[in-house]
């Protein structure tokens, strides 16, 4: 009688323990796929690594690239020919709509470097060079990690011995993958 | 057989704390990994070196007469308070600050450095007044740090620390 007992008792915590077992595993499943199914926000890395490439493209060693200007001091980089002349592409890979929708968006502008003024920009020097999805625009100025990610650097260059500031913005949508 | 209910009951007590134990320690956990900072997470860069920083720098050093001024600075005497040449910290002073918006920029050293002191302010040769060279500065996730030797004894030196 006593051994059937401590049978019927074994058998009860072996259930027990299986139970347990199976939580605790459902538990760690669960945390495992919560921690690593978030998705990192690359855009902003994105975003800077575009301007890194361009400000590449527009100038070398503290001065304007040879090829961004002609003889008579005009800007020979247009919105046109941007893209290529940088060796940048706004191909991406076909997700949701994304091949209907550009995910991205450059602007750039060139300002004369003005000391008095509060930016050190003065009067612009050329055309505006915009390419990409120029819709990204309108998010910038809101905020929440459902918008497109905006980044705005500006840097100090000489053309032809005269002091520039260059402005560039660079916008990534990307939001599906990123939040 | 008294006694032995009591050891029954007490064994049973026993579980059920500790299967409460459990449940409770499994809860608050996925509760943390649910709800906690693991959501929005942010990558960013991290290291010392910004390129737009450096082309800045270069193309500092490379108008008008600033190279010519800082190239023959050698290194003695280390005196803090000998500045740069006016028009060169003017300069200075209108430039790297525009390369952030004023709310992102926490600090911004530039000066010439005695390249055989070890860190501190006394091995500042000549600076540009935006504050203190100071190692305190040279910590956090976001400053940008910049050099170029000008002679054997000295280099010219740029710090700029962003917002965190």
């Amino acid at each position: 009688m006593k051994k059937l007992n401590k049978r019927g008792t074994d058998k009860i915590i072996s259930v027990y323990w299986f139970v347990i077992l199976f939580i605790v595993a459902a538990a760690i499943v669960y945390m495992a796929a919560v921690f690593y199914g978030e998705p990192y926000n690359v855009r902003e890395t994105e975003a800077n690594i575009m301007i890194n490439q361009i400000a590449d493209c527009i100038s070398q060693g503290g001065k304007i690239q040879g090829n961004i200007i002609n003889a008579g001091g005009d800007l020979e980089l247009t919105s046109e020919n941007f893209l290529s002349r940088c060796h940048l592409t706004f191909n991406v890979e076909n997700f949701k709509n994304w091949k209907e929708q550009e995910q991205f968006c450059i602007e750039i502008n060139f300002y004369k470097f003005d000391k008095d003024a509060s930016d050190g920009l003065g009067v612009g020097f050329g055309n505006k060079i915009i390419s990409g999805n120029t819709n990204l625009k309108e998010f910038c100025e809101k905020n929440g990690k459902n918008f497109p990610v905006c980044v705005e650097r500006n840097f100090y260059v000489l053309v032809k011995e005269n002091p520039y500031i260059i402005k560039i913005k660079s916008i990534v949508r990307k939001t599906e993958k990123n939040v | 057989m008294f006694n032995n209910r009591k050891a029954q009951v007490g064994e049973t007590v026993t579980w059920m704390v500790a299967t409460i134990a459990i449940i409770i320690i499994l809860v608050v956990s996925v509760l943390i990994v649910s709800i906690g900072p693991f959501k929005n997470r942010e990558f960013r860069e991290s290291g010392t070196s910004d390129l737009l920083i450096t082309k800045s720098f270069t193309g500092y050093l490379l108008t008008d007469d600033v190279w010519e001024n800082v190239k023959d600075k050698k290194g003695f005497p280390r005196d803090p308070k000998v500045k740069l040449e006016q028009s060169n910290m003017d300069l200075a002073i209108n430039i790297f600050p525009v390369l952030y918006s004023g709310n992102e920029l926490n600090y911004i050293w530039l000066g010439i450095v005695d390249s055989t002191c070890k860190f501190g302010s006394g091995c500042v040769v000549s600076q540009i007044p935006f504050g203190e060279r100071n190692k305190r500065n040279l910590v956090g996730k976001r400053f940008f740090y910049d050099n170029i030797k000008l002679n054997e004894n000295s280099f010219i030196e740029l710090v700029i620390k962003i917002k965190e």
